[in-house]
C-alpha cells in the first residue's frame, strides 16, 4: 500500500483542540485516506463530508496538485506514495 | 454605468499586508495559530493608480435589477442549493440563493437595501460587467480599507464593536475563540435560523467608514476581488494549504456578519474557490481611472 500524508488547514488544529501529530496512513484510494482521517479525528467529518457521505462542496482535496473532483473524487486511486492537501473552499481568516 | 455612489480614490503609495508585530499580537489574542494569518506577510509597498469604487456593497435591489434586465441566473440558482450555516456546520440548503438566502421560506423582499449574498465570483463579475464596472483588485480593496498607511480596521487601530456588522456586534460580547463564537451562533440560529444578519448597506457610516469615506469595508459581507489568490513573497514560508490555493482560488476581503474582530481586519486575506458562494459573501464594484494594480 502506498503511504499517504494528509495535510489539513492550520485552523483544524484549533478545532481538534490538540496537536494532530503525524497524519499518514497506508491506503490506496482518496476515500480511504479521508475515512482514515475522520476515524482518527471524528470532529473533521462534517468538514469533509455532507449528510449523504459525499465530499462536501465546502472543501476541496488535492492529490499531486489536482483537485480530486477532476479525477474520480473519492474513488481516485493512489498508486504510489503521495500527499493529500485539504483546502476549504473558503480558507483563511 | 450603473452606480449612484462611486468614490474617487487618489493615486498613492500604500503598504499592503500586515506588520509582523500585528500578527504576534493577534496570535496571542485569539484561538487560531499565527500561521493561519501569515499569508498577510510580508508587508510591502505598492504604487496605486487612481480608481473609483462603490461606497457600499452591491445590494439585493441592484442585483435584482440586473437579474431582471439580463435574465441572469446565478450558479446557486442553477445548482438548486446554497450554503447556509446550520445548527452545527455548513449545509447545502435546497432552494437557498440570493433571492432566498436562508431557503425558500426566506426572501430578500424586505431586505432590498442589504448586500446581495450567495454569489460566486462569476456571478459577481457578470453583474459588474453588466453595470459597466469590474471587481476591485485586492490591492485596491485594501488601499480603500485602510488608506495609504496600514491600520487594523477602517476607522483605526482600536476595536469598536459599534462600528461594524460582525458577530461581536450581534453578540454584544467579546468573541475570541470557537466556544464563544459557537455560543453566539447557537443562540442566533435558534432565533433566526439561517437568515443572514446582514444590515442595510452603509448602516455603520460614518463611524465605521474607511479614510476615503467608503462604507462596510469591515463586516456585513465578505467581498470578492478580481485578484487570484497568491503569496506576497517567494522568500516567505507559508502554510501548504495556502500554497495549494495559490492561483486556483480568488481573494475575498473584509469579512462578514458571521466573523469576529480579527476576521474583519483591513489586511485580512481569505482564499476562496471561485465557484463557492454562501450566505455571508457579496461584492462591490470599481472602475479604472487608469491602469489597475493587480
Amino acid at each position: 500500500m502506498p503511504s499517504v500524508e494528509i495535510v489539513v488547514p492550520a485552523n483544524w488544529r484549533t478545532v481538534a483542540g490538540h496537536e494532530l501529530g503525524d497524519l499518514s496512513c497506508e491506503v490506496d484510494t482518496v476515500g480511504a485516506a479521508l475515512q482514515w482521517l475522520i476515524a482518527e479525528h471524528p470532529q473533521f467529518g462534517r468538514r469533509m463530508f455532507d449528510g449523504s457521505g459525499r465530499l462536501a462542496s465546502w472543501v476541496n482535496v488535492y492529490l499531486g496538485g489536482e483537485n480530486v473532483r477532476d479525477l474520480t473524487a473519492l474513488e481516485t486511486a493512489i498508486r504510489k506514495d503521495a500527499t493529500l492537501i485539504i483546502v476549504p473552499a473558503m480558507a483563511g481568516g | 454605468m450603473r452606480s449612484s455612489d462611486l468614490i474617487t480614490i487618489a493615486p498613492g503609495r500604500v503598504g499592503l499586508g500586515s506588520p509582523e508585530e500585528h500578527l504576534d499580537d493577534i496570535a496571542a489574542k485569539q484561538h487560531y495559530p499565527r500561521v493561519w494569518f501569515e499569508d498577510e506577510l510580508p508587508q510591502h509597498m505598492v504604487e496605486m493608480a487612481a480608481f473609483r469604487i462603490e461606497r457600499c456593497p452591491v445590494t439585493n435591489a441592484a442585483f435584482a435589477a440586473f437579474a431582471e434586465a439580463s435574465g441572469y441566473v446565478t450558479e446557486a440558482e442553477e445548482k438548486g442549493f446554497g450554503l447556509v450555516y446550520g445548527a452545527d456546520y455548513w449545509e447545502e440548503r435546497p432552494g437557498a440563493s440570493w433571492r432566498h438566502p436562508a431557503g425558500p421560506q426566506d426572501s430578500v423582499e424586505d431586505r432590498l437595501d442589504h448586500p446581495v449574498v450567495h454569489v460566486t465570483h462569476a456571478d459577481a463579475a457578470a453583474y459588474a460587467k453588466w453595470a459597466g464596472m469590474r471587481l476591485p483588485t485586492e490591492a485596491e480593496w485594501e488601499y480603500v480599507a485602510h488608506g495609504p498607511t496600514w491600520r487594523c480596521w477602517p476607522w483605526g487601530d482600536e476595536w469598536d464593536v459599534a462600528r461594524a456588522n460582525s458577530s461581536e456586534y450581534w453578540a454584544r460580547t467579546s468573541i475570541a475563540d470557537f466556544p464563544a463564537w459557537r455560543a453566539w451562533w447557537s443562540d442566533r440560529h435558534r432565533r433566526h435560523g439561517g437568515v443572514p444578519a446582514t444590515s442595510p448597506v452603509g448602516s455603520f457610516s460614518p463611524a465605521g467608514d474607511s479614510p476615503f469615506g467608503v462604507a462596510d469595508m469591515a463586516g456585513n459581507v465578505a467581498e470578492w476581488t478580481a485578484t487570484p489568490y497568491h503569496m506576497y513573497s517567494p522568500d516567505q514560508v507559508y502554510d501548504p494549504v495556502y500554497l495549494a490555493a495559490t492561483d486556483r482560488y480568488m481573494v475575498v476581503r473584509g469579512g462578514g456578519w458571521m466573523n469576529f474582530r480579527f476576521q474583519i481586519r483591513t489586511s485580512e486575506r481569505v482564499a476562496c474557490h471561485p465557484a463557492y458562494a454562501n450566505f455571508a459573501t457579496g461584492f462591490r464594484c470599481a472602475v479604472s481611472a487608469g491602469p489597475a494594480t493587480a
